[in-house]
């Protein structure tokens, strides 16, 4: 990747959305629950994302942040609750929604004897991308992600970390006004990861609405305009970055204040409840004074 | 290296203005809905694949090998017992059989294979979300996958088209039997690649969902008679020959290999319905399936007559591929969207 990631993002075919902060919210959720048996996965999520906004979703291992992540790209249908993504909603519209997300799972395959322009150009006839169109964005986004050299290689050859490079384009191949990616640091190099925050950053300049989970929360609370933090699937924290941030030493010390495993006051103690009530409203004014 | 801004609006503004438009089936009238009838990237791609490992060519060979060694027994066999051409002449119909019978068994034994992995090898290497995440729907990825997979059995029957002329030439065969074997060849494949993707949607593993499509085709191929005639031997005990009438002959007419017996015997009875005689009657009389045999190879489908019964399988499993074909649609819904 080059070293101006952000100008070369802002070259490549992917769009500006217009202007000002668009009216309204890109993505909305309101009280989603997810049970998987017994399990309770999501236990009633609220949260919304303007335009242009990157929120960063922390949380432990097993808080939710996938399950989340995957209601919102219409891949998982919520039992109680809605959301709503760039104006269609995940329940009842799921071929639109995914028709505008972007979607980067956490743990993903590829198709090993695809070389990486097939794998590009593949998912954009997915997409019913115009032929031409298809090609512009594949040769872009691979200039994009320093996997230009790699065009004709199959995918068997590439690294792991080229693997989830090649994944991150695939999610931008329609140039989706939203993106969820899942842990698409996870695997990378500090190198990439560094070029990744730029990227997202760079996203979301060009106004696009990016949720991005991750469990290297400096590297996080770098790169979001807000942040949800998520325990056992409630979201006990969420917000403007740096409001949220502005009474502690940084979004690990908040992390593990908030989620405390064995204190009996856990996450429902006193500065907790600031916070989660706040924190609907918090990320309102987030989104209007961005 | 990059485009320009201007340029590439296209590209950028897909899901809201382009991408929508042409999705509009009103925008641009029949021709635009046909296209987005028939359009779907998954064939393309899984033929690609298909034909970039060595798999298919070692398929192709060994295949070829048992059908050619089938077909040169078969004409040594003819070219032996009779002195000169003009005994050979009208021998053709007994290679035509041979030929006919090995690519049905190999089709049946390729096919399975061909089409279990398709969509629990996506689960298991995990690229069966990606796909699921795109605005493919589940029918459509199903239906992308069975063609291409129907695609490549027919390539199989085509490439020994070469061989069949031979018996062609020989006399005793006509153009209406390679209709029938192609109808039955096709709904054959059809409803065992319609089972082998029930199993495959359903299975989370590559080897479970192939052992599944296996002994569904070996349940497909024997259940049937074998039930027919134990349910026979019960019914009326002492005389356990079905007769083509009654539960047990429909039972029995689910089996290919009965439909195939009956195709391809060439003492076979005509019915007075059935599929294929109202269509191509006329156009091409039979050669092999002169009417007046036996009445085991027609089947009683109650209201709708005495059918022959390679007909009455065809359209039986024409029924059971549809179904599967169904069942397999919705299950990839509900694991689209669970
Ligand atoms: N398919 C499933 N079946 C049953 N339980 C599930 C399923 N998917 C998730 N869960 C449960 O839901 C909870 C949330 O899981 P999820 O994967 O969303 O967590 P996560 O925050 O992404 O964790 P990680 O950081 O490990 O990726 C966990 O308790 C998990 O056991
Ligand atoms: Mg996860």
């Amino acid at each position: 990747m080059s070293a101006s990631l952000g100008t070369v993002a802002a070259q490549s075919g992917l769009t500006q959305v217009d202007g000002e902060p668009a009216p309204g919210v890109a993505l909305r959720a309101e009280g989603l629950v997810k049970r998987f048996g017994a399990a309770v996965a999501l236990a009633g999520v609220s949260f919304e994302v303007a335009p242009g906004e990157v929120f960063g979703l922390a949380g432990a291992n097993g808080a939710g942040k996938t399950t989340l992540l995957k209601v919102l790209a219409g891949l998982c249908r919520p039992d109680e609750g809605w959301a709503e993504v760039a104006g269609a909603d995940v329940a009842t519209e799921p071929v639109r929604v995914r028709q505008l997300v972007g979607y980067m799972p956490d743990r993903f395959g590829v198709y090993e004897s695809m070389t990486a322009g097939e794998y590009l150009s593949f998912y954009a006839s997915c997409y019913r991308l115009p032929r031409q169109h298809a090609e512009r964005a594949v040769t872009d986004l691979l200039a994009l992600m320093g996997l230009a050299a790699k065009r004709d290689e199959q995918l068997n050859a590439l690294s792991q970390g080229m693997k989830q490079r090649l994944c991150l384009a695939r999610a931008l191949v329609h140039d989706p006004e939203v993106l969820l990616l899942d842990e698409p640091a996870a695997g990378l190099d500090p190198r990439a990861r560094a070029e990744l925050r730029e990227l997202v950053a760079a996203l979301g300049e060009m106004g696009k609405a990016v949720v991005i989970s991750s469990q290297i929360l400096a590297e996080l609370a770098e790169v979001s305009t807000s942040i949800g933090i998520l325990h056992e699937g409630v979201m006990v924290a969420s917000g403007n970055a740096e409001q949220l941030l502005a009474g502690s030493e940084g979004l690990e010390e908040l992390f593990l204040s908030l989620t405390e495993r064995e204190d009996p006051e856990g996450p429902a103690g006193p500065t907790t409840g600031g916070l989660a009530g706040e924190g609907t409203g918090e990320d309102e004014e987030g989104a209007a004074t961005k | 290296m990059m485009a320009a801004p201007t340029a590439t609006a296209p590209l950028g503004n897909a899901p809201a203005s382009t991408g929508r438009a042409r999705r509009s089936p009103t925008a641009g009238g029949a021709s635009r809905l046909i296209s987005s009838l028939v359009w779907n990237p998954v064939i393309a791609k899984e033929l690609r694949l298909r034909m970039r490992g060595w798999h298919t060519a070692l398929l192709l060979t060994g295949y070829l090998c048992v059908i050619g060694g089938v077909g040169y027994l078969g004409y040594s066999g003819i070219a032996a017992s009779s002195s000169d051409v003009v005994q050979v002449g009208g021998t053709g119909s007994s290679l035509f059989t041979g030929l006919a019978a090995a690519v049905m068994v190999s089709v049946a034994l390729v096919i399975p294979g061909l089409v279990a992995p398709s969509v629990s090898g996506e689960r298991e290497r995990g690229t069966l979300e990606l796909l699921l995440a795109t605005p493919l729907r589940p029918a459509r990825i199903v239906v992308g996958k069975l063609v291409a997979a129907l695609a490549l059995v027919g390539f199989l029957v085509l490439a020994c088209a070469p061989l069949f002329c031979v018996a062609y030439l020989l006399g005793g065969v006509g153009v209406r039997e390679a209709l029938e074997l192609v109808a039955f060849i096709f709904v054959g494949t059809s409803c065992l690649a319609a089972l082998s993707m029930l199993a495959s949607v359903s299975l989370r593993r590559v080897p479970a969902a192939t052992v599944v499509s296996y002994l569904a085709m070996l349940v497909l191929a024997a259940g049937p008679f074998t039930a027919a005639y134990v349910w026979q031997a019960v019914a009326t005990p002492g005389s356990p020959t079905v007769t083509g009438t009654g539960g047990q002959g429909v039972l029995e007419a689910v089996s290919p290999i009965m439909g195939a017996d009956a195709l391809l015997n060439s003492n076979s009875a005509c019915g007075t319905g059935g599929l294929l005689t109202p269509i191509v009657g006329n156009l091409a009389p039979p050669v092999i399936n002169t009417c007046g045999g036996p009445s085991q190879y027609t089947t009683n489908l109650g209201p709708l007559g005495n059918w022959q019964t390679w007909e009455a399988t065809l359209a039986i499993d024409g029924v059971v591929a549809i179904g599967a074909l169904g069942t397999s649609v919705l299950v990839l819904t509900k694991r689209a969207l669970p």
